[in-house]
This record gives C-alpha cells, structure tokens and sequence, in this order.
C-alpha cells in the first residue's frame, strides 16, 4: 500500500481528522463511564453513602448535614446530576484527614506522582525497546537467556517488595543512594516553573539541586520502572522476530540494504503497534505502582497521599484519586491510539 | 483436548524447556505447602512470645521470628494456603462474571453488545490497583472485601476473551450443522459453545493465579486486605516493613513467597506461550 504513494497524499489527511474524532468520542463515552461506576461505588453501594462521607466519629446531626449539603437525600438520578456537576467543576469533597477540599491536595501531591510516574515511563521505553531488539538479534544466545531470565524476575516481582530489597541493598548496606522525599532537606527546592524537581533544576542551572533529585529519584524510578521495562523487552523480541520472519524483510535484505537499515526502517516501524500497545497497558500498571513504590521511598506524591486516606477510610480522596488516574491513563490510551495512526497509516482507512 | 495436554507436558518436560519445567516445580511446591502447612509448620504461627522477638534466622527459626516472637517461617506456610484460596477465588468469580457478560454480549449482539462492551472498556480504563482500593475501602477493609473488590476490577480482561472466543465460534460450520439438525437452547449453548469456548479461558485463568496472589498482597499491603494477625503475605511485608532496616528477615522472607509464587506461574505461562505460537516451538 505504501507504494502507491503520490496519489494518495491528501486522503488521509481527512481520515486522520475522522480516526480523531471517533477516538475522542470513545475517550468521552469511557470517561463519562468513569464517573457512572465511581458514583455507582460512592453513593449507591454504601448503605448510607452521608455517614461515609461524614467519617466514622460523625455525630448523628453532622450526618444530617452533610446529607443535606450533598443532596443525598434527593431522589438517585438528581444526586447523579449534582456529583457531575461538582465534578465538572473540579469539585471531590472535602478530604476527611486533611479538612481541606480534595483538590487543593491533589494539586500539591499530583505533580511528584508525575514526576515519578513519567521518569519511570521514560526508563522502560527508552530501555525495554533496545534491550527487546538486541534480545531478537542475538536469539537463543547467552544474552538471549540472560535477558529472559531478568525479565521474568521481573515480571514476577511485586514492586513493592522488590522496592524493599533496593532498599536494603542500595540505602542500607551500600549507602549510595538517600532515601526519603524528592530532595536533599538541606538543599532548597529548585525555583517553581514546572514543578518537576528535575526540569525546573535544569532551566533554572541549579546543579546542586538536580544532582540531589536525581539521587533521590534513582531508587523509586528503577523500582518503578523495572516490571515495565521486563514485559516491554519481552514483547519487543517477541514483535520484531515475527516481523523479521515476514516477507518483505527478506526482499528489503535481498535487495542489499544493510542490517541496520533492515533492523530500523523495515522491521522496527512495523513491529511497533504491539509495542505501543503494551506500553499503554503497562502505563496503567505503572500508575498503580507508583502508589506502592512512594508509600515505599516515602515519595510526597499521590500514593502516600492515598496511602493516609486508607487508613482512615477517607472515601473522598481514593475517589478522587481514583478519578485522576483512571483521566490520565485515559489520556494515555488515547495518545497510544493516536501514535498507532502515525505510526501505522493503514489503520486511517479503517 | 488429551492429546494437547500430553504435548503440552512433554513440552513442559526438563529436557525440553527448562523454565517451564522450573515453573511446574515451583508451583507444585507452593501447592504442597498450601495443603501441607498446619502439619509441616514447625510452631504455632499465631502464638507470640516476646522474650523470642526479633530474633535473626537460626535452626529453631530458619526464618527468624517476628516484632512479637512468632515464628516467621510458620507464618509465611501458613500464607500460602491462605493467598492461594484467596487467588482461586478471586479468578473464579471474575471468571463466571466475565464469562457470563462477554457470552451475553456476543450472542445477544447488536445495542446489547456495545452497550456491555462499553461498560467492558470504562471499567478497563481505571488502573486496577487503585481501582481496587477504592472497591475495597468502599466495602470495608477485610479479605474477603479484597477478593470481591479485584474481582470486581479484574472480570473485564475474561468478558473480553469470552466474547471473542463466542464471536468466532458463532460463524463455525458446525454450529450452523447442529442448529440444522434442530439442537437449540441450552444445550445448543454447553455442548457447542461453552465446551469450545472453554479451555482458552481455563489456560489463562490458571496462569492468572499469580497475578490475583500480586494483586491481593498489594491490597493487604495498604492495608484494605487481610487484617492483622492473619498471616497473609502481603501484610505480613507491611506489617514489617518497619523493621527492615535492622531486621530484615522480618518482611523479606513473606516477600520472597509472593516473589516465588508468582514466578512459579509465569515461568508456566510463558512457555505454554511459546508452545502455543508455532514459531518459537522448535
């Protein structure tokens, strides 16, 4: 199909905008479908959603009022109408622990988590593709065997343990790495841009800091990062040698192109749509993780903000950050849907 | 059906595939343990004493004890039998849920279908750990709200792979051939769709073992699964997380069990992988 080229130039460019449009549509239809299962949760399935949402110790009148306020004793589809329109307008509740509204705390604690979150992705992609490619390459080598094996272990181990012998190893009986927040307590937070310790340290040229982030950030990303980063490889060696067993790889070989142009321009582009696919799923594993990993390295983020709201039952906030999560990996989803596009142009013309 | 199973062991054989061999070994191993643990633990994993606390590994504690002197190993065979029940039942009720749905989906079809595959997606688009913790802090912090609470995040993935496996057997000769012949209903149903569509769904159940034993010790691990002192992994590494720094032993070992655990099935499940794809079988 590709060769067909010239005629075909300006096509797509509308089909793009159609592939777009029906994403966005399935983007929305899910999100709105968000919001039904968490209210179904919150409201509906508590035998009274008010004295949860008043807490535990609440007295009986402190219930009333919150009923009140929250429009809980309205008929269901009225509440449902009242929850989106306080959702749409950023509104979650109070938090229970920290009396403030729950999205004063999720600004704070948001940016770290993505910091976090987004260093780990970086780690595996950029790391789990080659190491998958050069898995391929050299097949049924000792490298091969290697690389299997670590990325079962990987696979395998529950972040939060594998966090924990990190942990022991790195902080405790090697002591190269700190542990405990993004930074250095003794070393000033770089200047606020981004919020993102390592770009904000970087523009600004404050060295101290990015190099006191960075070792801060080490530990939890490489913790993070590895369960990812074992299933990416594994599902890059498993793309590229099937596409390098396909026909045209054969022909663009024949024809005497190098190894390299083979490897990169032929084989790689077109094993990439599984990649891509894996990668979007494990962002959604990632996104879990990254809760027990700060919990773990004492990381200021959304994990130990709903880390604390566990424990006192804080249904507000573990809404909300459910909600917030459930948002980004959506977005993610659609951002993967839209890489296919670019990456795969037969997928336009579905 | 039996002749797949003697290849697929003949597959899982040592000389053939040493992984999975490993995989089998392991996993009948954490099998074993689970019935075996009350007559095998050496103590009473429940009893405290607190002159014995802390203590490091030695022979009277090959996994050293506890920050109340129980005895870490009988706790840790203990958990298994107890993070194994709760796996099982974990991937049997988002088995019959998934199942159920994704068969209605697909045999019902039209608006029917896309409503419930849209539901599907929505409830695949939450991360299902912190979708499970809200489930679960929902219902209470108890196991058995844990199980409910990752059953209920984890049925998608089976709707999916029922309704496609329903979907293709839909269009197969044979089942246009035994509605010809008059054969409806429910038995059209068991004998020609559930029966078929059911050992794909079985293999990846089974390999799913390891992954509701993670997903239930992470839960445990906040604090929304098991309750102290039932010994589950999970809380057992929470609970002793504290001490790691000076008494490691204390949440590592329960720690390795899930490790070994999981590991025990995904060394199965990857080389049933490869003996599935024709490819990578020689």
């Amino acid at each position: 199909m590709r060769e067909e080229g010239e005629g075909i130039q300006s096509p797509p460019l509308l089909t793009m905008w159609a592939y777009l449009v029906r994403r966005l549509g399935y983007t929305i239809f899910t999100l709105w479908g968000l919001t039904l299962i968490t209210f179904v949760l919150t409201r509906v399935v508590p035998g009274d959603p008010a004295r949860v949402a008043a807490g535990p110790q609440a007295r009986q009148e402190q219930v009333e009022q919150v009923r009140r306020m929250y429009g809980l004793d309205k008929p269901l589809w009225i509440q449902y109408g009242i929850y989106m329109q306080n959702l749409l307008r950023g509104d979650f509740g109070k938090s229970l622990w920290s009396k403030r509204p729950v999205v004063e705390d999720l600004r704070a604690y948001f940016i770290p988590t993505l910091e976090l979150g987004l260093t780990a992705g970086f780690v595996f992609f950029f790391l789990g593709v080659p190491l998958g490619i050069l898995s391929a390459i050299y097949r049924n080598t000792f490298l091969d065997h290697f690389l299997r094996l670590f990325s079962l272990i990987g696979v395998s181990f529950p972040v939060f343990i594998f966090g924990l012998v990190l942990l022991l190893v790195f902080y405790k009986l090697l002591g190269w790495f700190p542990v405990g927040g993004r930074i250095d307590p003794f070393i000033s937070a770089p200047k606020h841009l981004t919020g993102f310790y390592l770009i904000d340290s970087f523009v600004t040229g404050n060295w101290r800091a990015l190099v006191s982030s960075l070792h801060h950030i080490f530990l939890p990303a490489a913790t993070l990062a590895y369960g990812s980063l074992a299933v990416v490889s594994r599902m890059t060696r498993a793309s590229v040698l099937e596409v390098l067993s396909l026909d045209y790889v054969c022909t663009a070989r024949a024809k005497g192109l190098s190894e390299r142009a083979v490897l990169l321009k032929h084989a790689l582009r077109n094993a990439m749509i599984p990649i891509l696919t894996i990668t979007g799923l494990q962002i959604g594993s990632l996104l879990g993780g990254v809760l027990l990993v700060e919990i773990i390295f004492s990381w200021p983020g959304l994990g130990t903000y709903a880390y604390t709201a566990v424990t006192v039952l804080d249904v507000n906030a573990i809404m909300a950050v459910t909600l917030t999560t459930g948002l980004l990996y959506t977005g993610v989803n659609l951002l993967v849907d839209l890489l296919y596009a670019v990456v795969d142009p037969r997928i336009r013309y579905q | 059906m039996r002749e797949e199973i003697r290849t697929l062991l003949k597959f899982l054989s040592p000389g053939k595939n040493v992984l999975g061999f490993l995989g089998v070994l392991l996993v009948l191993a954490v099998a074993m343990c689970a019935v075996l643990a009350p007559y095998v633990a050496p103590h009473n994993p429940y009893k405290v004493n607190l002159a014995e606390r802390l203590r490091p590994p030695s022979w009277a504690h090959p996994f050293g004890t506890d920050e109340l002197g129980r005895d870490v190993l009988s706790r840790v065979l203990l958990g298994t039998r107890i993070s194994l029940q709760a796996s099982v039942v974990i991937i049997a009720l988002s088995l019959i849920l998934g199942t159920g749905i994704g068969t209605v989906g697909a045999l019902a079809g039209g608006w029917v279908d896309d409503v419930l595959m849209r539901l599907t997606d929505s409830f695949l688009a939450f991360p299902y750990l912190v979708f499970a913790m809200l489930v679960s802090a929902v219902l209470g912090p108890n196991l058995t709200n844990a199980m409910l609470a990752i059953s209920i995040t984890w049925w998608p993935w089976y709707a999916r792979l029922a309704r496609g496996q329903i979907l293709s057997i839909k269009n197969q000769l044979y089942v246009e051939a035994a509605r010809a012949i008059g054969v409806e209903g429910m038995r059209l149903f068991f004998r020609y769709f559930f029966r078929n569509a059911f050992s794909p769904l079985i293999v990846q159940a089974t390999l799913d073992v390891g992954y509701a034993v993670l997903l239930a010790s992470s839960l445990s691990f906040v604090g929304l699964g098991a309750q102290p002192p039932t010994p589950e992994w999970g809380r057992m590494v929470a609970d002793g997380r504290q001490y790691l720094l000076s008494y490691w032993w204390v949440p590592i070992f329960p720690g390795l069990a899930i490790f070994v655990t999981v590991l025990g099935f995904n060394l199965i499940g990857d080389a049933i992988r490869d003996f599935a794809d024709p490819r990578t079988r020689r």
